[in-house]
């Protein structure tokens, strides 16, 4: 009995002091904290948007349109008579959705060619080089457009030409990261051992260089959010009717003069996205800081 | 080495990078799913146009040849004729390339015209509200959609308070400086926001190195310290920055010209691409390529004449 009572205890101080860990942690770093919040909340608007969204996003209402803000419609309606608050918040999922998922593809896939570039060297370095050059020479916008004019514009393809141009830069960072820990001790001692090289690879040098990554696939998903937006307002990415911020801006431009609420909301539905994943990431890489001291 | 051998030297590394492109280029137009010729015409053409069409395009010869005809028109500045407005692409982009490098160059001055003072006041300043003040600015400016402050501007400065044009092109050059003044307004401040982090963290480093605090123990007063011992040294890494955000200025261009409806390289590339004038995609495409590839290879020699320790 009293030893399992003494478990709990031990149990219960263990909790209490992770928990005192957290809130040291979170009084030097405010930034990461109020990141996560954010982030959080944004996240959260995203997965329940849909359901809490008074009306359908893409019907049409001749009655009312072009409404200001008004207490039937937040923010207003568009020239459909669409009530723009129901737009904004499904669009949540399409822009999250873009934004993360072509930060987290990219990550996973440069990881892997960065780390054999870095680790091996030899051809697959030199092609991956090859790689990096040509596409520095493209303009960033200017790559994504022309990889949209290939496969047609859409809500896919976009991901495809964001995934495509994202991961030579997280493949170039962790190459570079690779390259310097590859001939410190720990992985000289690993290979003394004998481990395989996957075994190096995997668990020996990936948690230690994947930190600088991690922090920059934040900056990443702020990034592509605005450059799917962008697309969207050029019209080559998510097509109509769908809620997409971008392409409402777009949508509101012939309307600038009349209704200010139109372009307005959108994009300040990106910006506090923007925000939020911006501030997570200094957050992030704060703590990093904080770490290597 | 000298500067002049440095410059030949790297274009010489320039033409297998450029002939690399040449040829994604030329591969992206036969990338495109479906029939050229048919996608171009639309499904209704009748077999003879369609026929026709290929030719016009050379699609009915073998891939090699195609690229030998493509590289033989490129080295005679052919870049293909558009199908949609037929015109030569190369006349198309010498109407259109002044503005769009005007427009750039002008954003890029804008941007150090907000950097340098925002910077200096915020490292001067660390820690205080105008800090503050200033990186939330920054955290602003890399969060938002360029082509939403564009409007926004738009709305605020061309249509509420009518100080600026609302859009289009002037006649001259002091005319197109009050033109493209919010646009280029527009690209300069999402640039500067990355510009001023670098800045104030780099003149922060600088204020505690020993030269500076050697230049201070001197008696020199403080403006003459922050302008000819730290600034200096300060702007070496943010010209380097600004060498690569002028590739992506250039980039950037392409959606505000369509925001303000520039006729610049940018918004016809745009509107290519809608009505499918695959010529004008590809001509335009490499265009701007190599001359984002120039653009870096100028910064490279800035860098050098700021930094007299570099030697390239």
């Amino acid at each position: 009995m009293s030893s399992i009572a003494s478990t709990f205890a031990e149990r219960e101080f263990a909790t209490t002091t992770r928990w005192s860990q957290i809130k040291r942690q979170a009084r030097r770093n405010p930034t990461l904290v109020v990141g996560i919040v954010l982030v959080s909340v944004v996240l959260l608007i995203g997965f329940i948007g849909p359901f809490v969204a008074p009306y359908s996003p893409i019907k049409q209402n001749y009655e009312a349109t072009v409404q200001p803000p008004s207490r039937a419609h937040w923010l207003g309606t568009d020239k459909f008579g669409r009530d723009q608050l129901s737009r904004v918040l499904y669009g949540a999922r399409i822009d999250l959705g873009v934004g993360i998922v072509t930060a987290i593809v990219p990550l996973l896939i440069g990881t892997v060619i960065g780390s054999l570039s870095g680790y091996y060297g030899g051809w697959v370095d030199t092609i991956f080089m090859r790689i990096i050059e040509i596409q520095v020479a493209f303009p960033f916008y200017v790559l994504l457009i022309a990889i949209i004019a290939v496969l047609g514009p859409g809500l896919l393809n976009m991901y495809y030409a964001l995934i495509l141009v994202g991961w030579v830069a997280f493949a170039r960072l962790i190459r570079g990261e690779v390259l310097v820990s590859k001939n410190l001790e720990y992985t000289i001692a690993a290979r003394t051992l004998g481990c395989t090289d996957y075994r190096i690879i995997r668990h020996h040098l990936l948690p230690n260089v994947i930190g600088p990554a991690v922090i920059f696939s934040m900056s990443v998903v702020v990034f592509n959010i605005l450059a799917g937006a962008a697309l969207g307002f050029l019209g080559l990415g998510v097509q109509a009717p769908n809620p997409e911020w971008g392409s409402m801006i777009a949508d509101a431009r012939e309307y600038v003069t009349l209704a200010w609420w139109l372009p307005t909301f959108p994009g300040l539905a990106i910006a506090i996205v923007g925000i939020s994943f911006s501030v997570l990431g200094d957050g992030f890489s704060n703590l990093m800081r904080g770490g290597s001291r | 080495m000298g500067r002049a051998a440095y410059v030949v030297n790297r274009l010489i590394q320039m033409v297998p990078t450029i002939i690399v492109l040449g040829v994604l280029v030329f591969l992206m137009i036969r990338a495109i799913p479906g029939d050229p010729a048919v996608t171009l015409l639309g499904v209704q053409a009748t077999p003879e146009k369609v026929a026709e069409m290929r030719s016009h395009l050379g699609l009915n010869k073998s891939i090699p040849v195609q690229f030998g005809i493509f590289v033989k028109q490129l080295a005679h500045g052919d870049l293909g004729t558009s199908i949609v407005v037929q015109e030569p692409v190369a006349t198309l982009v010498r109407q259109r390339l002044p503005l769009t490098l005007g427009l750039v160059a002008y954003a890029m001055i804008i941007a150090l015209v907000i950097t340098i003072p925002l910077a200096v006041l915020a490292a001067v300043n660390q820690g205080k509200p105008i800090d503050q003040m200033i990186r939330g600015f920054t955290v602003l400016g890399i969060s938002t959609p360029s082509f939403w402050i564009g409007i926004l501007l738009l709305i605020l400065l061309g249509v509420k308070i009518q100080i600026f044009p609302v859009g289009g092109i002037g006649n001259g050059f002091f005319e197109n400086i009050k033109y493209l003044f919010l646009p280029a307004l527009t690209m300069a401040l999402g640039v500067s926001a990355v510009l001023i982090r670098n800045l104030r963290d780099s003149i922060l480093s600088m204020l505690a190195s020993e030269h500076v605090t050697v230049a201070r123990a001197k008696g020199l007063r403080p403006q003459v310290v922050m302008m000819r011992h730290v600034l200096r040294n300060a702007l070496i890494s943010t010209i380097t920055l600004l060498g690569l955000y002028l590739g992506w200025l250039v980039g950037g261009s392409v959606i505000i010209e369509s925001v303000f409806a520039l006729p610049g390289m940018g918004s016809m590339l745009i509107s290519a691409i809608l009505g499918r004038d695959y010529q004008v995609v590809q001509g335009f495409t490499l265009v701007y390529a190599v001359l984002v590839l120039i653009i870096y290879l100028l910064t490279d020699l800035a860098y050098s004449f700021v930094d007299p320790r570099i030697t390239l």
